[in-house]
């Protein structure tokens, strides 16, 4: 075994030299690079509507100090505006085809109308990450997950594609990855066989951009209908509008606690 | 899965067509691999060929369960360096054993790996170059394979239809 | 010849070559169209983002289901101490472990990361019904296994009762298990309740018993072994029973969710405006499944007739297969319902009927679950002393 390893890596000997013998500790470097980057991404125009609250360092994990979660105000999100769900198909590589039911979606508008007001609302949905999720209940393997500041997480490393949580998901919120996909992007690695659904931009979070795809993108649009921030702050943004004006859960009777609420549903 | 083979296989004529037409000893002896970013790798070079998928197998795992992101050991970063463009500008995909660094020596040593089914095996600037031509083409960025695999074969019969 | 002998059946025949060759092939082509499914994704089976267990989960749980059931016979003889079936039981263990094997391969062939099985054996998930239902399928083939091996070494004889009884207690708790993975499902309105466990475990002995008399008739006349019409009699009226009783389980959970107005809608689907589902309700799962076979088994022309029989244990195999079709397809065709008694549309489908049409992928590899656990059988008789050299009424009476 050893010898074919050797062998092996004498193939990559030429491109390697270079490696060898120079000394620059380039490691160091770009995570210093790293570091400066998350905090330029961080002070991104509409402060307002994002935490400010300082970034964890990178090396450090997740804590339950926090609890992310965003809050829809339906009365601002307009039924022809599609600004969300594409911001969200963009930030993750994402591309369903129309009419597929086999292509991943992870945010998608909703269109409720009461057939005897005919009130009509329209809104985003998408993971709303329970603090109870029934989707990790079922995972028989641990894979379904809710990480410590409240985002629940498929960990597709040991995702065995039974589809239980699909099942179990009382918002529809998760898909199977049906065929083998190309192009995804580095931050967003997802596959043929596993199941996927909204992360939360987990990894715009994780740099410290504390804020997702869809709410920038509502903003950027005018609507500011999505607000993203952490709940166990009471002088976040969103804690306060929650105070104010309350937020209602889908499917409340369920008693998942989600994440993600909606005013004037 | 299937993609991947098919992409073998195309390659694999590919590497056959320049082996008919370059010297056999000058493709053996070559690396094909291009050098690596950067002037020193985040370990030992010696060491990361024998650890390296202990050091990626841990940091994946602080990563996805505890969001710990550090840049010196995620694959990521490994990708960002090692895998750098040709002379004619292209990077290589998993696919290509010859030239993409994590499968030319995976080939070799005959280990199999699913990393890339799901990671972009090619820094971001690529894919997002990837995918700014399919949607100019009009078509899907998931469906590279399906694409390329019909233009190969439209190319094909242009070609024997010039031939005739 | 007026005493209990077991023996391997002649496995030199053409015949039984025929027979397993026959059966290899199909499981063969089976597992390859799993391995199509599995090179190709998802994308070529009739399975989507709505419908996602389809008929692969139909057929294993069918067959899982089966599986617990057909230990009953078994169970009669040590657990109630029927001496009559004694001599039947060898047998109901094995096709006890077939049934499960060929089940759990179907549902792990239809994962959608096959390759990654060992991380299911290894990454429990404790508060997961599924991963308990892992630890219950691997208890079952061990306790089964030792069951078997307790009824034919005659060193272990005398464990054979306890063998029997904890069999019989762990296939009731597998049953409950696999009744849960629905009855577990809070969101789901066809789903969500408790009569699932309870009903699943009587479609157990039905669907279980049916097996067994196919099987038994099988190898008994194909191998020219004399079968007595006692033996039959006594496993026809069983069945009897048992379809009744899957038919007073359906109409009381029918009749439950009727009583509630926030199930009506579901209810309305399946039994009236559910296009395929409600026919293969009425016509697969109550008529075929149900009422044909109730008349086949206790009209009393029919007594003595082994036609008759097969036709009932076919049909109840019919509507068993029709019924999980009806509670697993069925049950997620009908849309979530997030906002009741609203109008909801979206790109997702949300709000309307799911399609599901199902591929020939998903059915081959159903069918190659069947086939394994024939196999299984057809090995087991040929290689170890499963089967009574004879069941003549004599025979069997003398137990008695």
């Amino acid at each position: 075994m050893n010898n074919v390893v050797t062998k092996a890596y004498k193939l990559l000997r030429k491109s390697e030299q270079a490696t060898d013998t120079q000394q620059t500790d380039q490691s160091k470097r770009s995570f210093i690079g790293g570091l400066v980057g998350a905090s330029g991404l961080a002070v991104a125009p509409g402060v307002m509507l994002y935490e400010t609250a300082s970034a964890k360092p990178a090396d450090q994990a997740v804590t339950n100090q926090v609890r992310w979660g965003m809050l829809v105000n339906v009365n601002q999100c307009t039924e022809d505006c599609n600004a969300c769900v594409t911001a969200c198909n963009d930030e993750h590589g994402l591309w369903p085809e129309e009419g597929s039911s086999t292509d991943s979606q992870w945010i998608r508008k909703l269109t409720v109308k009461d057939p005897t007001t005919e009130n009509t609302k329209s809104f985003p949905v998408m993971c709303q990450h329970c603090e109870h999720p029934p989707c990790v209940d079922v995972c028989p393997t641990g894979a379904s997950f809710k990480r410590e500041d409240g985002i629940v997480l498929v960990n597709m490393h040991t995702c065995i594609g039974c589809r239980y949580c699909m099942m179990a998901c009382p918002y529809k919120a998760r898909s199977f990855v049906h065929e083998v996909l190309e192009n995804q992007l580095p931050s967003t690695p997802r596959g043929k066989g596993c199941v996927d659904s909204c992360n939360m931009c987990v990894h715009k979070i994780d740099a410290g951009e504390n804020t997702t795809a869809c709410a920038q993108a509502c903003e950027k649009d005018g609507h500011q209908a999505i607000v993203f921030g952490d709940l166990n702050d009471s002088q976040s943004e969103i804690s306060k509008r929650l105070k104010d004006f309350g937020g209602t859960q889908i499917r409340a009777d369920l008693g998942l606690n989600t994440g993600v609420r909606y005013q004037g549903l | 899965m299937m993609g991947v083979i098919r992409i073998n296989i195309v390659s694999n004529v590919l590497i056959g067509l320049l082996l008919m037409l370059a010297s056999t000893t000058l493709i053996a002896d070559g690396n094909k691999v291009p050098a690596p970013k950067g002037d020193q790798c985040v370990e030992d070079p010696t060491w990361m060929r024998t650890n390296h998928f202990e050091t990626v197998l841990h940091q994946r795992d602080e990563t996805v369960l505890h969001g710990i992101r550090t840049q010196k050991h995620s694959l990521k970063n490994c990708i960002d360096c090692h895998i750098t463009p040709n002379e004619n500008g292209e990077y290589a995909r998993y696919s290509n054993s010859e030239e993409h660094f994590c499968a030319s020596c995976h080939t070799f040593a005959a280990v199999s790996v699913d990393c890339f089914q799901c990671h972009a095996d090619r820094p971001e600037s690529a894919v997002r170059e990837a995918i700014k031509q399919h949607t100019a083409n009009g078509t899907n960025p998931h469906q590279d394979m399906k694409a390329s695999a019909s233009e190969l074969i439209l190319k094909s019969s242009l070609l024997s239809a010039q031939s005739k | 010849m007026d005493f209990l002998r077991y023996s391997t059946i002649e496995a030199r025949s053409s015949k039984f070559w025929m027979l397993l060759i026959g059966l290899a092939l199909i499981v063969l082509i089976g597992v390859l169209s799993a391995h199509h499914v599995e090179v190709e994704g998802h994308v070529i089976t009739g399975m989507n983002n709505q419908i996602v267990w389809g008929l692969p989960h139909v057929f294993a749980i069918f067959l899982i289901v089966a599986a617990s059931g057909a230990l009953n016979v078994a169970s009669i003889a040590s657990v109630f101490g029927k001496v009559e079936y004694k001599p039947l039981a060898r047998l109901s263990a094995l096709l006890a472990i077939a049934l499960l094997a060929g089940g759990l391969a179907v549902l792990v062939l239809d994962l959608g990361r096959p390759d990654r099985l060992i991380v299911a054996m290894t990454k429990y998930n404790f508060k997961s019904i599924f991963a308990w239902n892992i630890i219950l399928y691997t208890g079952f083939f061990a306790i089964v296994g030792i069951y078997i091996w307790s009824m034919m070494d005659n060193a272990m004889q005398k464990y054979s009762k306890k063998a029997g009884l904890f069999a019989f207690i762990w296939r009731l708790i597998l049953t409950t298990g696999t009744g849960s993975i629905f009855g577990f499902l809070v969101a789901r309105s066809a789903y969500d309740t408790a009569m699932l466990a309870p009903m699943f475990i009587i479609m157990s002995f039905a669907f279980g018993l049916a097996f067994y008399i196919l099987v038994l008739l099988a190898s008994y006349t194909w191998t020219q072994r004399p079968l007595g019409d006692y033996v039959l009699n006594r496993l026809r009226n069983l069945l009897g029973v048992f379809i009744a009783s899957i038919l007073y389980f359906v109409a009381v959970y029918h009749a439950t969710n009727l009583y509630a107005t926030e199930h009506h809608a579901v209810e309305y689907f399946l039994l009236v405006d559910g296009g395929i589902y409600t026919s293969l309700f009425w016509v697969g799962q109550v008529l075929i499944g149900g009422i044909i076979p109730l008349a086949l088994v206790y009209m009393p022309q029919t007594k003595n007739c082994r036609k008759t029989l097969i036709a009932a244990c076919a049909m109840v195999i019919l509507g068993g297969i029709a019924q999980l079709y009806v509670i697993i397809v069925g049950g997620q065709a009908f849309p979530l319902e997030m906002f009741p008694g609203m109008e909801v549309s979206s790109s997702f489908f949300d709000g309307v009927v799911a399609q599901y049409y199902p591929s020939i992928w998903e059915l081959l590899l159903g069918l190659a679950g069947i086939a394994i656990a024939l196999l299984i059988v057809t090995v087991g008789v040929a290689i170890l002393d499963f089967l009574p050299d004879s069941l003549s009424d004599k025979i069997v009476e003398a137990k008695k």
